[in-house]
């Protein structure tokens, strides 16, 4: 075990981990906006947007997200300003795939906890007085509570189980983009068994204990 | 304190159409059957809701014109509405679901103490909201409201769940409100018996309008 190397898990980890936050974040007040639209049209064409990282394959992504984040593009010559580095075949690459990668399992489960608060609930919290944003920080979130566990659950599992859109807008650079999933299909190929053995189980109990705690949150 | 407006909003059920001007200095008793407006009248006074068209002043300060695209929203009305089917926030105890209302202001007319004592509530402070009655529910609700010191107390139905003594309690405590602090109430009732000594005032509403002042 101490000839393991783990960088690849810890790598993975921390993708996992800042992916999850960002996307959290973004998701809330998306997910809101989008449970009190009434136009149903822009609805469904936003929701569908979101969805489709959920049917394409992770090589379609990660090809589209090769051209638009290179360093040539608009997007790749900003981010170089602003840090000085490119973000394919980079860490920080990885996160913003990931964050696109993972958008539909941050976004539903928020979406279909929020669209179950009634209306008599935002309308009590109106009455009192509540700002906007004070009715959704003290009321609408911790209602909603399953919902976001869900979404943090499966939006950190997602993640770090991508390997294809990993693999077109990172390849395998140890300490960089090489995740645990890249680090597995590599030991394979060089007939490294005893580290595919370990990572392959590291990679069975952390989903085993995520998705226990998934079903014991859906059950309360 | 006089309400003015014109409020046309078209529900399923049926459509608000009516013209008011109410003066409202004392306990006002809004009369109907059930799906004649009173509910959705009220909303639009509390802001609830959005009538199609119209407008809204309360003592010349325009609260909704639709010409003039104004709406105030309801988190800054000051109107105590006490909804028919209100909510209590399930993730909450009793006594943070109280203490929801409390605004801090140098005007405060209603004490946390106080209003718990009066509507004894002192004991269910503890409690969690599923192991509450529906009478204590409508109390706890009342206490919330009140807390917000509102500038007008609109009732809908709010003592339905109360028992005689307690309703003869609460008609007493909004009958000192009103007129200790000159607190304006709206009380809407489906039935007009039982309260005649509560009211100073009878609106009738039918088929979404007010059918005499």
């Amino acid at each position: 075990m101490s000839n393991i190397n783990l960088t690849p898990l810890y790598l993975s980890l921390y993708i996992s981990s800042i992916s999850t936050i960002i996307l959290i974040l973004f998701s809330l007040p998306v997910a809101w906006l989008l449970s009190q639209t009434k136009n149903v049209i822009m609805k469904r064409l936003i929701e569908t947007f979101i969805a489709l990282p959920l049917v394409l394959p992770p090589t379609v992504l990660g090809f589209y997200l090769l051209i638009i984040l290179n360093p040539q593009t608009i997007i790749g010559k900003i981010w170089f300003n602003l840090s000085g580095t490119h973000l394919i075949f980079s860490t920080s690459g990885l996160i913003v795939g990931s964050i696109i990668y993972s958008v539909p399992f941050a976004i539903q489960p928020i979406q279909i906890a929020f669209e179950k608060i009634k209306q008599n609930i935002i309308d009590q919290a109106y009455i009192l007085q509540y700002s906007k944003f004070k009715m959704f920080i003290k009321i609408i979130i911790p209602l909603s509570k399953h919902g976001i566990i869900t979404a943090i659950i499966l939006t950190f599992a997602h993640t770090l189980g991508e390997f294809g859109m990993v693999l077109m807008i990172g390849g395998n650079i140890p300490g960089k983009t090489q995740v645990i999933s890249i680090a597995i299909y590599e030991s394979v190929e060089t007939l490294n068994y005893t580290l595919t053995h370990t990572l392959s189980l590291i990679v069975i109990i952390i989903s085993f204990i995520i998705l226990t705690i998934l079903f014991n949150i859906n059950k309360k | 304190m006089n309400i003015t407006g014109f409020f046309y909003i078209k529900l399923k059920r049926f459509t608000l159409n009516t013209t008011f001007n109410i003066h409202i200095n004392k306990i006002t008793a809004i009369i109907g059957e059930a799906g004649s407006g009173k509910t959705t009248f009220l909303k639009c006074i509390s802001g609830l809701l959005k009538p199609s068209f119209g407008y809204l002043k309360i003592n010349k300060k325009t609260l909704y014109d639709s010409r003039n695209n104004i709406f105030i929203n309801s988190n800054e009305r000051c109107v105590g509405h006490v909804l028919q089917n209100p909510y209590l926030f399930t993730h909450l105890s009793v006594l943070n679901n109280i203490k929801c209302g409390v605004i801090e202001t140098n005007k405060c007319y209603i004490t946390f103490s106080n209003i718990i004592t009066y509507l004894n509530l002192n004991k269910l402070t503890n409690r969690t909201i599923e192991n509450i009655s529906g009478g204590e529910r409508q109390r706890i609700i009342i206490a919330q409201i009140m807390l917000t010191q509102p500038k007008i107390i609109l009732l809908d139905e709010s003592f339905s769940s109360q028992d005689i003594n307690m309703k003869k309690k609460l008609m007493i405590f909004f009958k000192n409100i009103n007129r200790e602090y000159k607190i304006p109430i709206i009380y809407v009732s489906h039935n007009i018996y039982n309260i005649k000594k509560f009211v100073d005032s009878i609106i009738f509403f039918k088929n979404g309008k007010i059918v005499n002042m």
